[in-house]
């Protein structure tokens, strides 16, 4: 049966199969771009179809295996031009040889139809060729580009390549095994037939492996919405809880003038003294009152000054609180709270207390607020899409702060910066005013 | 040569303050000099805008910092000041008088030599560049700091600076790659913006000093990315 109708011309196979890594490459991050871009991609459709034109006449035990090499070559080309991690890239291979297989099986289809009696090579079966992987790759371009994340990643873990990459080598060996063997129950006995197992074998197998994507990207968005919540949350309840300590301080503030009359009163020096290191005391905390002309940024200026006492950090402050009249109060807890937790957690680790440094600003730059908390900052950052990846270990809900911060500047159509220089590390914010 | 003026009453502060300028200058190797006055009145009766950074107490006799910072604003506009202060509840309306960061009382070495660092830095940028441009049967000099912006018509180029306009010829392409790291930022296929000059946004209009000039659809974020980072360096 194997020798009745031509099979798929090799080159054909890797044309697809170079088209289809092409597309996937075309919606991820990649590393390159312009003639460097050109070039890597012209020198790959190069040695795939040279690898799968020269392992063509070998026998059939070879046929796995050169398919398996092709593979490989093709997870090579997307894991050098993108910035996929070694799965990631693993992923999308899958998905792309599944791609390659129904369309060029669909191809063939249609060219054994039409022009059964056609070289493969002449002008209305290259015409045909053109236009089917041309339409086809186009629908699979614009379907994946809808669901691929901003930055071009997905963050693929070692599971979800498995999952994917089972599904891609079932439907390998069902939609081929006609080819293999007749002798199967699964096995087609016609020509069409066997055609048309494969490509609805490979259909099948595309539409569930899209499906799946389709689910963890879902899952990956709600996931990071409920992390930014949970941050929002956390600032939003410690805000709350500040309210009440610091109206406590101002109660000690009262309380302070009437230590001071009976002060006066006191003529035992023990006594005395016992009241001024108390009052002292008292005092220290009542100096990390922040007076912005904006009660919310107030008392969170005040619960973080307090936390920066504690830890021997400095905080300074110049802030026009009047700027943030129109901001929604979560907002400013937001921005504020994230930055400055940030900063602090990382002033804490610093060895030298002198070197605890952190400033606040806030002031109007024309027609646009600026906001910018910087902090004295040792050592190296690795950048990720523009903003730093965090140096913490617990990774995820680090970044979401500053992603946090991000998305509250947006939502006021401004937007966040950050930088390093001289050993100041720098978030500012700018929100155009509306005129 | 960076001119410094300290204005602090209490002798144990401009004394250590002194000694920490020392410092500073021999170990960065930046030619510094100072003066010392101890109170607003007298540095106010004195002042012509000759420092670069002017170190103020906020807690005086006489005059405070605050009235001297103010009385400073409306004859400069440019010195660096940097409150010397314990008073965080005044320091933290710097804004006002365009004092962005002070110093805490009592004072440490490091704190302070990074502030002063600071300011270092913001005068440097205040530093001109300066680039020729073809005219019309010559060269012209032309000071950056003045510029506001850069129109292209057809083959001319139209250069709008502080002192009128001068008619230049070539490819707007060509400044907009030369002028990226001085603070310059291409809005549009006609317009290249001194980020200095710009007031803010009136969609799809970018205000500038003296006009409103059109912003590209696809340039939008990238101007307010580069506006962001470009502001963010020049505070101190």
């Amino acid at each position: 049966m194997n020798d009745v109708f031509p099979e798929i011309p090799r080159l054909f196979t890797a044309l697809s199969e170079w088209l289809a890594c092409v597309v996937y490459i075309s919606v991820l991050k990649r590393h390159y771009a312009g003639s460097k871009l050109v070039m890597i991609m012209t020198s790959a459709l190069a040695i795939q179809a040279l690898f799968l034109m020269a392992t063509g006449d070998l026998p059939i035990y070879f046929w796995i295996p050169s398919m398996a090499l092709a593979v490989v070559m093709m997870w090579l080309f997307i894991f050098m031009t993108t910035e996929t991690s070694v799965y990631e890239a693993g992923y999308f291979v899958v998905k792309a040889f599944v791609a390659a297989e129904l369309v060029a099986s669909f191809h063939w289809q249609l060219h054994f139809y039409l022009l059964r009696n056609q070289s493969a090579y002449s002008f209305l079966g290259l015409l045909l060729l053109t236009g089917t992987y041309g339409i086809l790759y186009f629908i699979i371009w614009y379907l994946e580009k809808q669901h691929i994340p901003k930055g071009g990643l997905l963050g693929i873990k070692p599971r979800e390549f498995w999952s994917s990459a089972t599904i891609g080598v079932a439907v390998f060996f069902i939609s081929n095994l006609s080819f293999v063997s007749v002798r199967t129950p699964f096995s087609g006995q016609y020509t069409t037939e066997i055609l048309n197992i494969r490509t609805l074998v490979d259909l099948g197998g595309f539409a569930i492996l899209f499906a799946y994507h389709v689910q963890l990207n879902e899952l990956r968005v709600r996931h990071e919405l409920e992390a930014m919540q949970n941050i929002l949350q956390h600032q939003y309840t410690q805000y709350q809880q500040s309210k009440e300590s610091i109206e406590l301080i101002n109660y000690k503030y009262h309380d302070l003038k009437h230590q001071l009359i009976a002060l006066k009163a006191e003529t035992d020096p023990a006594k005395r003294q016992a009241y001024i290191d108390e009052m002292q005391d008292e005092i220290k905390m009542f100096e990390a009152q922040h007076k912005t002309g904006h009660h919310v940024l107030d008392t969170l200026l005040t619960m973080k000054h307090m936390t920066c006492l504690k830890n021997n950090i400095t905080l300074t402050s110049v802030a026009d609180g009047q700027l943030l009249q129109d901001m929604d109060v979560k907002d400013i807890v937001t921005i504020f709270g994230n930055a400055l937790d940030n900063a602090i957690e990382y002033e804490c680790k610093v060895k030298e207390s002198d070197k605890r440094l952190i400033h606040v600003l806030l002031k109007r730059q024309h027609q646009f607020t600026m906001i910018q908390i910087e902090n004295y900052f040792e050592g190296q950052l690795d950048y990720e899409d523009g903003l730093p990846s965090t140096t913490k270990k617990n990774k995820h809900l680090h970044g979401y702060g500053i992603k946090s911060i991000r998305h509250t500047a947006e939502k006021y159509g401004g937007t966040v910066q950050i930088t390093e220089k001289n050993h100041w590390f720098k978030v500012t914010i700018l929100i155009p005013h509306t005129i | 040569m960076v001119k410094v003026a300290i204005v602090e009453d209490e002798a144990l502060y401009h004394e250590q303050l002194e000694a920490f300028l020392t410092q500073f200058k021999a170990e960065k190797d930046q030619p510094l000099e100072w003066s010392i006055y101890t109170d607003g009145d007298q540095f106010m009766d004195q002042y012509q805008s000759q420092f670069d950074i002017i170190l103020l107490d906020i807690q005086m006799p006489l005059m405070d910092g605050m009235t001297v910072a103010e009385e400073i604003r409306k004859i400069d506009q440019h010195v660096i000041i940097i409150f010397i202060t314990n008073m965080t509840q005044y320091a933290i309306k710097g804004y006002a008088v365009d004092a962005l960061d002070y110093v805490l009382k009592p004072i440490n070495y490091f704190a302070f030599k990074e502030r002063l660092q600071k300011a270092l830095e913001r005068l440097e940028y205040k530093k001109s560049r300066f680039i020729t441009v073809k005219v019309k049967g010559g060269m012209a000099r032309l000071d950056l700091k003045d510029l506001y912006y850069i129109e292209s018509q057809g083959h001319q180029l139209l250069f709008h600076t502080k002192d009128g306009l001068i008619e230049s010829s070539g490819a707007i392409k060509h400044y907009e790659q030369e002028l990226l790291a001085d603070g310059f930022y291409r809005i549009h296929k006609g317009f290249i913006v001194n980020l200095n000059y710009v007031q803010g946004i009136n969609d799809p209009f970018v205000v500038m000093k003296t006009t409103e000039l059109p912003i590209g659809r696809t340039k939008k974020k990238g101007f307010l990315e580069t506006l962001t980072k470009h502001w963010g360096d020049q505070s101190i």
